[in-house]
């Protein structure tokens, strides 16, 4: 009997001491490196590809990437990465030499997006989507967008601090993540003639719908989508730039909890125009995919529709008041405004730009009410019948309010005594 | 309770309420200055740091509470003031900080009154302060009506080398402005690493007390109370002038009356003094028809930065010389300002210690021997939230988040960037974050409109007539750079005001 409590305690010890040992080496460590295979893929840069790399690069990578202090995809903090994951910041990954990704060879880039491992050899944990399967001309889109005089990608000298992972990323990178494979083949894309293998292409493959909308980022396979658990079915707990919580949707076809009873014109309105059937919009982190063709969101409601439809109960959903009440704060909180813009109007992307640019109210509140007829591709929901008409004016009051209507960087002088 | 009377009774012996003191000094007016502590004694613990960082010898021990419960603020009941711990750099505010300025998270307000205002009595603080600086070197100097009253103060071999190697990099490095009396002269500064955060043991640092204190007191017209807090103000019946204070004296409570009442005890405790001084006419505190009082509390978002190198010893005794005020109206590459990089003096082992306290001295000493110490500061923007509030009992209550938290994490990545490329292996940075007390101000907000101001552009109360606060308390934005010439510059203004309207 005694003989066998020593045993286990020195067993015990033995497994303390391997443990610590291992929390030691993963906190000295930090974020683990991986030899970086060669590419030599030389990506031409042709305006076909840019101008459907800019569309994917608005949907996909603008809004981690995007400052809106210098207005081009120079970083910025991610605000939604949960804070055991450390203090994340999306880096700059304009043209800039130095702080950009300027020197970056065309192989190191889509090195980077396939796999996860930068041309240092550093790996980048999945707060970074990999996109192990999307077609290669897609990505040779993103990577000549990424090169091409676009504004958005000018070189800029801005960059945020270098991210600090904490304990919990360092172990899971050390212990549970590792770099995705290279495709051995060329992958392609199905085209519009095969509807249902382009929506879920588009879905599984290039613009990970299932990331976000499966059960939990913890159980999601980012080799084998369909065997996330909880496959289209939401209820995956994220962050807006408020600082809230958002539960992700129910995609599956069933009528009462997911989408089962939306049309699909009613489909494609909440994923490219971001406002649902029920008259409400879709909060960050879901922005409208606006530069999203008509046919491609036809056929991602075509996958989505060949999903078993799954009864998930709907966690409990923040209650939007009644329309046509009250002050302009409070439609700025309970209509979404917040949910991008934060507390003081510049979070995911900065008001005042907009409120510089539309200077009379009547212009601002046509700007709000279809974002989309003034800037294309622009990745902000329609608000028409989302804010009351007799809100609106109360709403513009309070946006010229928060105080940042001054042009950007602009001083004027202060009056004389 | 027994009574006496001057003619101006001038609360606080700091930046504001010293200088004013000296520049009403010359007048006829009998003037008394009020200061809740002691002088500072000229002992070996003036620049001991344990004596001044681990025992807190000089600090206050009142407890003030905040959001999450109670805390000892950075700050010091002495004749002097604050100044006597300050690390007397001494700027004038940017000619733009005067302007409207956007910044990342919100905008920095005008002024009432422009740079050109103030320029006259900016250059007489100088001289008063005796400010050693360069103009010219740093792009964004405001324009001067005269040149600094004292070449800058050379930098030490080590740090000649940073600046040299900071213009390679395409920066701006420029002289700090430095308020210190004779340095390197015999009998005058000796340029020691015990500066900012201690007493002058020699007096050769130039603060309210040596510039202003002392000359003021040693005339005729002008006496100083120690040891004697101002309790509260009290007025006529209708509210519109004071008509005496109420003071705790050696365990005696004196009513002092006079004509004119200056409050100068800093931005947080002149905005106490007026709250806990409620009365009939003034139900909401003194000089409160604007409910401002109090509201608009800002404090610099300031880290300390130290960049490492474990075989490079840093020889360099004096360090603070050198500033970078190149990211100051904009950041590399975006259009907002982000802030000032200046370097700091010495860290000793002692002040490290205090972040974590179980490793040991000695460890830390072999540390900060091979640091070069930076610190960089960003403005703080007012909000109406970030208040001054004093609770029933009449302790003071700080309620404050801090603001601009995305311009001043870039600019520590700047400087973190800056620090690399001159070598540094390592860069440690360490933040008091929202306990951080000093450089307050803007309480009680200056500006020409009652309704959303507190005091008019002389810095007198909108709603009492014999009332003035000068202290940071009336700034209506922080900028970024160290405020106490700004303080001291505005208080000579006003004392021109007083001798004007008051005196004559």
């Amino acid at each position: 009997m005694r003989r066998t409590i020593r045993y286990a305690a020195v067993i015990l010890g033995i497994l303390g001491l391997t443990v610590a040992g291992v929390a030691a080496w993963v906190l000295l460590n930090g974020l683990p490196t991986y030899p970086v295979e060669p590419n030599a893929t030389r990506v031409d840069v042709t305006p076909a590809r840019v101008s459907r790399g800019r569309d994917l690069v608005t949907m996909m990578c603008a809004s981690c990437h995007l400052d809106s202090a210098t207005r081009t995809l120079s970083g910025k903090r991610m605000v939604d990465a949960p804070p055991e994951f450390g203090v994340i910041y999306a880096p700059n990954i304009t043209r800039h030499a130095e702080r950009g990704i300027g020197r970056w060879s065309d192989g190191d880039v889509l090195r980077l997006l396939r796999t996860g491992i930068r041309p240092d050899g550093r790996y980048v944990p999945p707060y970074m989507p990999k996109l192990p399967r999307a077609a290669d001309e897609d990505l040779a889109a993103i990577v000549a967008y990424l090169r091409s005089d676009d504004p958005l990608v000018a070189p800029t000298e801005t960059a945020p601090p270098t991210s600090t992972p904490g304990f919990l990323t360092k172990a899971l990178a050390r212990l549970v993540w590792s770099p995705l494979p290279y495709p051995e083949a060329l992958l392609t894309a199905p085209d519009d003639s095969a509807p249902l293998a382009r929506g879920r292409y588009l879905a599984n493959d290039l613009l990970d719908c299932y990331g976000c909308h499966s059960a939990d980022f913890k159980t999601v396979d980012v080799l084998h989508p369909e065997r996330s658990a909880g496959f289209y079915q939401g209820g995956n707990r994220l962050r807006d730039a408020d600082g809230q919580d958002v539960v992700s949707a129910n995609l599956t076809p069933d009528a009462q909890t997911g989408i089962g009873d939306w049309s699909e014109d009613a489909f494609v309105r909440a994923l490219t125009r971001g406002q649902r059937p029920d008259g409400t919009t879709t909060r960050y982190p879901m922005l409208p995919y606006a530069a999203l063709s008509d046919a491609d969101a036809r056929a991602i409601h075509a996958y989505l529709r060949t999903l078993a439809p799954v009864t998930a109960p709907r966690p409990a959903v923040t209650t939007v008041p009644p329309l046509a009440t009250s002050t302009g704060q409070q439609v700025y909180r309970d209509r979404g405004c917040a949910s991008c813009h934060g507390d003081r109007g510049n979070g995911v992307y900065d008001i005042r730009h907009a409120l510089a640019k539309y200077t009379s109210d009547e212009s601002l509140a046509a700007f709000i009410r279809n974002p989309g007829a003034a800037v294309p591709r622009i990745t902000m929901p329609v608000f028409d019948g989302v804010v009351a008409d007799s809100d609106m004016s109360a709403l513009v009051t309070y946006l010229r309010s928060l105080r940042v209507a001054a042009p950007p960087g602009g001083t004027r002088p202060a009056p004389q005594e | 309770m027994h009574t006496e009377r001057f003619d101006i009774i001038i609360i606080g012996s700091g930046a504001g309420g010293g200088t004013l003191a000296y520049a009403l000094g010359g007048t006829p007016a009998r003037i008394l200055v009020v200061e809740r502590g002691e002088p500072v004694p000229q002992e070996a613990e003036n620049w001991d740091p344990a004596a001044v960082w681990k025992h807190l010898r000089y600090r206050t021990d009142e407890r003030w509470l905040d959001e999450r419960g109670e805390f000892t603020p950075y700050t010091h009941y002495c004749v002097g003031g604050n100044t006597k711990f300050w690390g007397s750099v001494l700027y004038r505010l940017r000619r733009e900080d005067f302007g409207e300025i956007a910044h990342v998270d919100g905008v920095s307000p005008a002024w009432p009154i422009s740079y050109e205002t103030l320029e006259p009595y900016y250059a007489r603080a100088e001289r008063l302060y005796q400010v050693h600086g360069r103009h010219g070197d740093d792009p964004t100097d405001p324009p001067r009506s005269t040149p600094f009253p004292h070449p800058p103060v050379p930098h030490a071999e080590g740090m000649a080398a940073i600046v040299d190697r900071l213009r390679g990099f395409g920066l701006h490095p420029s002289p700090l402005p430095l308020g210190v009396i004779d340095p390197g002269v015999p009998g005058g500064c000796v340029l020691c690493n015990t500066c900012n955060s201690f007493p002058c043991r020699l007096h050769k640092k130039s603060d309210a007390e040596v510039c202003c204190v002392e000359p003021a007191v040693a005339r005729p017209n002008v006496t100083m109370w120690t040891g004697a807090t101002a309790r509260r103000l009290l007025t006529d019946g209708p509210g519109r002038s004071v008509t005496a204070v109420e003071i705790e004296r050696r365990g005696e409570v004196v009513r002092v009356e006079a004509s004119l009442v200056v409050v100068a005890c800093g931005a947080v405790n002149s905005a106490a003094l007026l709250l806990r001084s409620a009365n009939g006419a003034h139900p909401d505190g003194l000089a409160n028809s604007s409910g401002l009082v109090g509201t608009r509390y800002m404090a610099h978002l300031a880290t300390m930065m130290q960049g490492f190198h474990p075989f490079e010893k840093n020889e360099t005794v004096f360090q603070k010389t050198v500033a970078i005020n190149d990211y100051y109206l904009a950041g590399p590459g975006m259009p907002y300002p982000l802030g000032q990089i200046q370097s700091q003096g010495r860290t000793h082992g002692v002040m490290a210690q205090i972040v974590v306290p179980w490793i040991p001295l000695w460890a830390y000493e072999a540390w900060v021997a091979r640091g070069v110490d930076w610190l960089v500061m960003t403005e703080d923007l007012p909000r109406p939230d970030n208040r001054v509030t004093v609770g029933a009992d009449g302790r003071i209550r700080l309620q404050y988040r801090p603001n601009n938290v995305q311009a001043h994490r870039q600019l520590v990545a700047e400087a973190m960037r800056v620090l690399k490329r001159l070598g540094a292996w390592i860069v440690i940075k360490h933040s008091h974050k929202n306990k951080n007390t000093t450089h307050q101000c803007g309480t009680l907000c200056f500006g020409t409109d009652p309704r959303t101001s507190v005091l008019d552009t002389f810095c007198r109360t909108h709603d009492i007539d014999n009332l003035f606060v000068v202290d940071a308390s009336f700034f209506p934005s922080s900028a970024a750079v160290n405020p106490g010439l700004t303080i001291a510059a505005q208080a000579l203004r006003a004392a021109d005001h007083i001798i004007d309207t008051h005196l004559s």
